[in-house]
């Protein structure tokens, strides 16, 4: 079995949530790794892979916000 | 990690060089008693392992070695374990002493290194380096266990968090459900500002905003008395269950109270009597110095009787003597009487003495008249007639004289023979069967007082088994104090309407709350619903529904973690449970998270109640199986296993099931170290039931000959007893 | 004509006076006067004449007599006359015993040779008989002292043991028990 990192793990728990995947309208077939994850179109997806990878590399709550803030913006 | 070996240098109460243990790779135990050296071995290897100090402290050096040493000589400490982790290695940790005075030393600076082999070559390396590396603070944490005590690792409410940390599936979930909270309040204020300067909605907003923020704050505080009924609520359920096990206790105890103040009564009732009658006295007070007298009573009396008998016959004798001489003289009187010429004495017609004289001397006879010459034959006839009668009275006077005599003669003037025989018939008939009655009274006596005495025996005994049962008792119901247990327990009775009350209330204040927070999303959804001008607007409103949504993911993927780790954990500890129980009642250990994030370590039945308060055995069963269960999850994670070591006492387990324990967990593929109080009765130890055991047995025992009041006679002696 | 009993009664036996510490201290308030509350100080007996007693008894009942040292330097004599002894308040479960002076009298008769007859008769005087009792009542009191003192020497606690005195006595039973096994045993009935 491939390793799975902890990112990844983290982005499954997520995601894998019904409620989530009413709400955001996918599937768990489109939830891959988490570079798979920041590609995505469903603005849901990518939201919570961007959030998880960016706090894993050390961003600060008010950098990630203002990052958050203006994606979901664009994109919701 | 596996211990290889350990020895330990004038450290504490473990003077010299030849302090030395050598592991297995399972389970080694080392056998003391209270006070023979077992904390000092744990905090002999918790200095070694503390990576935080850096200086020798002097009152870490053994008296005994420190009372040796001359003035200007030195010696050293140390601390020194060899392992097996990725390779052998060990660390040492020692520092010099020197005596510089009577009462005055000085200590050089602390050494902490470190052996690795390297390929084939020994390197050395730093020790704090080493054991940061091989031996960190946290696993150290769940590895040695100085008490019992500390065997509750979820006591500290940090470690479970660590271990989900560390040992979950995923980490680091804290940070990101902060995030994500933040993120969503700050979207929602953005999205609310925006709606307020919006022209058509911002009114309704506004009116919205204000009962939204109303109605939210409501919440919190009915949210904050929830929580303090729910935890006075909690106190009063403590408080009764304590009063509950109490009150069993309590009617327990006032049962053996009324039970032993029975037996006292009668304890001291039996004392009373057997005390009531004082021997020494009664050979006095009741006369029982005569046991022996009868004997001599007869004595008594038949020599008063001989006596009476023999006075009396001399007094018949005596009497017959003076009736005979009486009567001689009786016998002479009437000779006498009859002597004069066969005539009697003068007849009564004739004339006395008197007249007789008379006539003599008158001449003249008074009877006839005719006168009397003298000389004639009828005057000489008179005359002798006088002179008889004069000499009769004489010898009659004489006779008398004698007789009277005769009569007073007394043969025994003194009584004092008829004193004994009445002191003698006063001491016979009822006075007599007393004195012969004595001994069997004294006999019975006896009996009885022995008797009594078997009796108070038994109740004596019964007391005793009394105060046993109270002592044992009192141990159960643990601090409660006698006072506490006599009170009467009406507090239960009010303790429970107040908690009847609270519970109510409780009720109350979670209805309003439903119905509050219904009316909250009402208003957001009230709220949510305006349609604002302005895209903007609904832009970030879009935007604070992703974020809300994705916070409230993140909080739920955190509590699944969680769930899964804990139900993992109680998986895994539940198979050692069972090994370690084989088939002794064991129960199933839950994992239950309270309120405030922290998880209690909970034994449940088979029928789903709580067992509240297991035994002490339970417990260490408990946690060691936990214990095992964490390590699991290194050996999982980290690919490398570390020892367990601590301090049971598994007396509570009774003699049974000792060497099955210990067997057992020497089965387990797990190196563990146990310091343990069992196999030694009174000071010995038990070396048949050691021979039962499969692992390796060290014997800690504090020499003999020391003097407790002195710390420098004090060492502590390591020997192997079982390979 | 004066009573014998009456006039023994009067008279106060003599003792020797080494046994006052040995003995008689030792297990009465001997000295102390008879108004003390004797139990406070835990000895055995009240008066000092309830040893004499005592020791009377263990003479008469091994029949053995000791003679008093000739010295009278080296004798006292007891503070009470006889017809005192046995009179006691009954406080503290003692009870008054007086009937007691009548058997000690009684036995002194019996095992003196008196000529009684011969003091009816008055050719002795009834002093004389008085002393001879005096005399034999000394000798028997004196055996039981020696065997007191005796004892106390061999084991100082003796007579501290609850039936100690009591066993005393009660050993002479057993030695008439076993003169009376040669008689036939009596009928039950």
């Amino acid at each position: 079995m491939a390793y799975i990192n902890n990112t990844d793990k983290m982005l499954h728990a997520v995601l894998m949530n019904e409620r989530l995947m009413e709400f955001g309208k996918y599937d768990h077939s489109e939830i891959g790794t988490i570079y798979q994850a920041l590609d995505s179109d469903n603005h849901v997806i990518n939201a919570v892979a961007q959030i998880i990878k960016r706090t894993e590399e050390g961003a600060s709550e008010k950098e990630l916000w203002k990052e958050i803030n203006e994606y979901l913006k664009r994109n919701v | 990690m596996i211990i290889k070996e350990i020895k330990i240098k004038n450290f504490r109460s473990y003077y010299g060089d030849n302090n030395f243990f050598k592991f297995s790779d399972g389970l080694t135990l080392i056998l003391g008693e209270n006070g023979d050296g077992k904390t000092t071995f744990f905090e002999a290897l918790q200095w070694l392992f503390n990576t935080t100090i850096d200086k020798g402290n002097i009152e870490s050096v053994s008296e005994m070695r420190k009372s040796k040493l001359e003035i200007g000589e030195h010696d050293e400490v140390s601390v020194y374990m060899s392992f097996e982790h990725d390779g052998i290695k060990s660390v040492e940790k020692s520092f010099t002493f020197e005596r510089t005075g009577e009462y005055t030393y000085k200590v050089g600076p602390l050494i902490f290194r470190g052996y690795e082999t390297n390929g084939s070559e020994r390197v050395q390396v730093n020790g704090k380096y080493l054991i940061d590396r091989c031996y960190d603070a946290f696993i150290q944490r769940f590895s040695l266990f100085k008490g019992e005590s500390e065997l509750n690792v979820f006591n500290d409410r940090t470690a479970l968090k660590q271990l989900v940390d560390k040992f979950s599936d995923i980490r680091k979930f804290d940070e990101l459900v902060e995030f994500t909270k933040a993120f969503e309040e700050k979207s929602n204020a953005a999205y609310l500002k925006e709606m307020r300067s919006d022209d058509r909605v911002s009114r309704e907003a506004k009116i919205l905003e204000n009962r939204i923020m109303d109605v939210s704050q409501k919440i919190t505080e009915n949210r904050r008395d929830i929580r303090e009924i729910e935890s006075s609520i909690e106190v009063f359920s403590m408080k009764l269950e304590e009063l509950e096990a109490n009150q069993e206790t309590s009617e327990r105890y006032k049962e053996i109270e009324a039970r032993r103040k029975t037996q006292e009564e009668k304890r001291n009732k039996f004392k009373a009597l057997i005390s009531s009658v004082d021997y020494n006295h009664s050979l006095l007070d009741k006369q029982w110095i005569l046991c022996a007298f009868p004997d001599i009573l007869k004595e008594f009396k038949d020599k008063c009787s001989a006596l009476s008998k023999e006075k009396r016959k001399l007094e018949r004798d005596f009497d017959k003597k003076q009736a005979e001489e009486l009567g001689k003289l009786k016998a002479v009187e009437e000779i006498q009487n009859t002597l004069v010429n066969g005539t009697a004495g003068l007849p009564w017609y004739l004339p006395n003495q008197e007249t007789l004289e008379e006539m003599l001397s008158d001449r003249i006879c008074k009877v006839c008249g005719r006168p009397i010459e003298e000389d004639s034959d009828a005057y000489n006839f008179m005359v002798a007639k006088l002179e008889d009668y004069k000499r009769h009275v004489a010898m009659k006077l004489k006779n008398e004289t004698e007789a009277q005599q005769i009569q007073e003669q007394i043969l025994f003037p003194n009584s004092h023979i008829e004193d004994l025989h009445n002191l003698s018939i006063s001491l016979s008939g009822s006075n007599q069967s007393f004195v012969s009655g004595i001994a069997q009274e004294i006999v019975d006596r006896r009996e009885l007082v022995d008797r009594y005495r078997s009796e108070l025996k038994t109740v004596e005994d019964k007391l005793q088994d009394i105060q046993d049962e109270k002592a044992r008792l009192l141990i159960q119901a643990g601090n409660v104090s006698e006072a506490v247990l006599e009170k009467d327990f009406n507090d239960i009775r009010g303790l429970f309407k107040q908690k009847g009350k609270a519970e109510v209330r409780l009720a109350e204040l979670k209805a309003e709350l439903a119905s509050k927070e219904a009316t909250l999303k009402s208003l957001k959804d009230e709220l949510d619903a305006l349609d604002p001008n302005s895209s903007q607007v609904r832009v970030m409103r879009d935007v604070h529904r992703v974020l809300d949504e994705i916070s409230k993911a993140f909080g739920h993927a955190k509590e699944e973690n969680l769930r899964r780790f804990l139900s993992e954990m109680e998986e895994k500890a539940n198979e050692y449970l069972e090994t370690l129980s084989a088939t002794d009642f064991h129960g199933r250990i839950r994992l239950v998270q309270t309120a405030n994030e922290s998880t209690e370590i909970k034994l449940f039945s088979s029928n789903g109640t709580e067992i509240s308060k297991p035994s002490g055995s339970q417990k260490t069963v408990m946690y060691i199986s936990i214990l095992f269960a964490i390590s699991d999850f290194t050996q999982e994670k980290r690919d490398e296993d570390y020892p367990l070591i601590f301090d049971a006492a598994t007396s509570s387990f009774g003699d049974v099931k000792e060497d099955y324990f210990y067997n057992v967990i020497n089965s387990i593929k797990k190196q563990c170290i146990i310091v343990t109080k069992d196999f030694i009765t009174k000071g010995k130890v038990r070396l048949s039931d050691v021979e039962r055991l499969n692992c390796p047995v060290y014997r800690i025992k504090k020499a003999d000959g020391f003097d407790a009041n002195n710390l420098a006679t004090i060492r502590t002696t390591v020997d192997k007893i079982k390979e | 004509m004066e009573n014998i009993y009456e006039l023994w009664a009067k008279r106060n036996p003599e003792f020797e006076k080494r046994y006052q510490d040995t003995v008689l201290s030792v297990f009465s308030d001997y000295g102390k006067g008879v108004s003390q509350y004797n139990d406070i100080r835990g000895k055995i007996f009240g008066a000092g004449y309830e040893v004499y007693i005592i020791a009377f008894f263990i003479g008469l009942y091994y029949n053995q007599t000791k003679p008093l040292v000739e010295d009278t330097a080296k004798r006292k004599v007891l503070g009470q006359p006889i017809m005192y002894w046995g009179n006691i308040e009954e406080r503290a479960g003692r009870k008054a015993y007086g009937k007691i002076r009548e058997y000690i009298f009684a036995a002194l008769v019996a095992r003196t040779d008196i000529d009684w007859i011969a003091l009816d008769k008055e050719e002795i005087t009834a002093q004389s008989v008085v002393k001879t009792l005096i005399d034999k009542m000394e000798e028997y009191a004196n055996f039981g002292f020696d065997f007191i003192l005796d004892k106390l020497e061999q084991d100082p606690n003796y007579f501290f043991k609850e039936s100690a005195f009591l066993n005393v006595f009660t050993s002479f039973l057993v030695n008439e028990n076993n003169e009376d096994d040669s008689d036939e045993p009596d009928d039950l009935d």
